[in-house]
């Protein structure tokens, strides 16, 4: 019960003042609730001011179609980058394994500018594919339906982000090594750009959660 | 919508709909805002137990829920039509 209280005085936090009375039903059915099912219901209570928090901040996140095409400019950087990992002039492509084994497999060091290449190879893709969508949106007004390919293409950017972080803490500046351009161009705004896809891909408010709510 | 006029708290609803709180609460809330839904608090029996937050459609909610399930029994009879068509 410690740790759903705690959850709670979280919610409280985070929900805007004005729905505050919402919380204050969540937190009051709570209390009706078994530890167990209070927990979850307190992770719920967490999640819905998070959820409010953010929509006090963005409004519905719907945005013109034209407007959005300077927002499909983010995913020009990683596309670059993405195109110089597979076939630049040291690209992927070009390596070999005489080339890998002479001046990738040295050190520690060489072998995490290998994997990123390869990484940046892989997971630059999302910046070809965050084009497609977003020119998509542009002309069809489709945002990114799958949940799962959203969240998966915003996690692996925020993985190699999270690898260049570690490759600035461990070897200083140097290939890979974070900068706060290289995190904004090339992880934090394509995986926005991701997020706000899958936000414009939702039914608009009171078209279908009318019918969420009332089963018969 | 079985008994439109009952009220129901939360953890009935978000066991009747098979939401959890983190998905029913946002909802409740945009059916609130567009007056789809009336909320009140009312004592509980249980003593040491604070009042409870009580939800039921308005007259409006019923009507667009019902309005929502015509459209999909259309949606669906005329999917039913296509499939046995072809």
């Amino acid at each position: 019960m410690r740790l759903a209280a705690i959850l709670l005085s979280l919610a409280d936090w985070l929900m805007p003042a004005n729905r505050k009375e919402w919380l204050a039903a969540m937190r009051a059915e709570a209390a009706h609730l078994s530890a167990g099912a209070a927990l979850s219901w307190a992770i719920g209570c967490v999640v819905s001011a998070f959820k409010e928090r953010i929509m006090l901040r963005t409004g519905t996140l719907s945005v013109s179609r034209w407007i959005f095409a300077f927002e499909m400019l983010c995913f020009v950087p990683i596309t670059i980058g993405w195109w110089d990992a597979l076939a630049g002039d040291s690209g992927v492509i070009l390596l070999n394994g005489d080339v890998i084994s002479r001046y990738f497999l040295v050190n520690a060091h060489s072998k995490f500018i290998l994997a990123m290449m390869i990484a940046g190879a892989v997971i630059g893709v999302v910046g070809p594919i965050g084009l497609l969508l977003a020119g998509r949106f542009i002309l069809t007004g489709h945002g990114l339906q799958s949940r799962t390919a959203g969240i998966a293409m915003i996690f692996a950017l925020l993985l190699v982000g999270a690898a260049w972080i570690l490759a600035r803490l461990v070897w200083g500046q140097g290939a890979y090594a974070a900068s706060f351009t290289s995190l904004l161009l090339l992880v934090f705004l394509p995986a926005a750009v991701i997020w706000h896809l899958m936000a414009l891909a939702r039914p608009a408010a009171g078209a279908t959660q009318g019918g969420a709510m009332a089963s018969r | 919508m079985d008994e439109p006029k009952k009220w129901h708290h939360g953890y009935e609803l978000s066991k009747a709909t098979e939401l959890a709180s983190g998905t029913l609460y946002p909802i409740l809330m945009r059916l609130s805002d567009r007056g789809f839904l009336d909320h009140k608090w009312v004592e509980t029996p249980e003593a040491g137990r604070p009042a409870r937050h009580v939800y039921r459609l308005t007259a409006k909610g019923v009507a667009y829920a019902n309005e929502q399930f015509d459209l999909c029994d259309e949606a669906g009879a005329s999917a039913s039509g296509t499939v046995s068509r072809a």
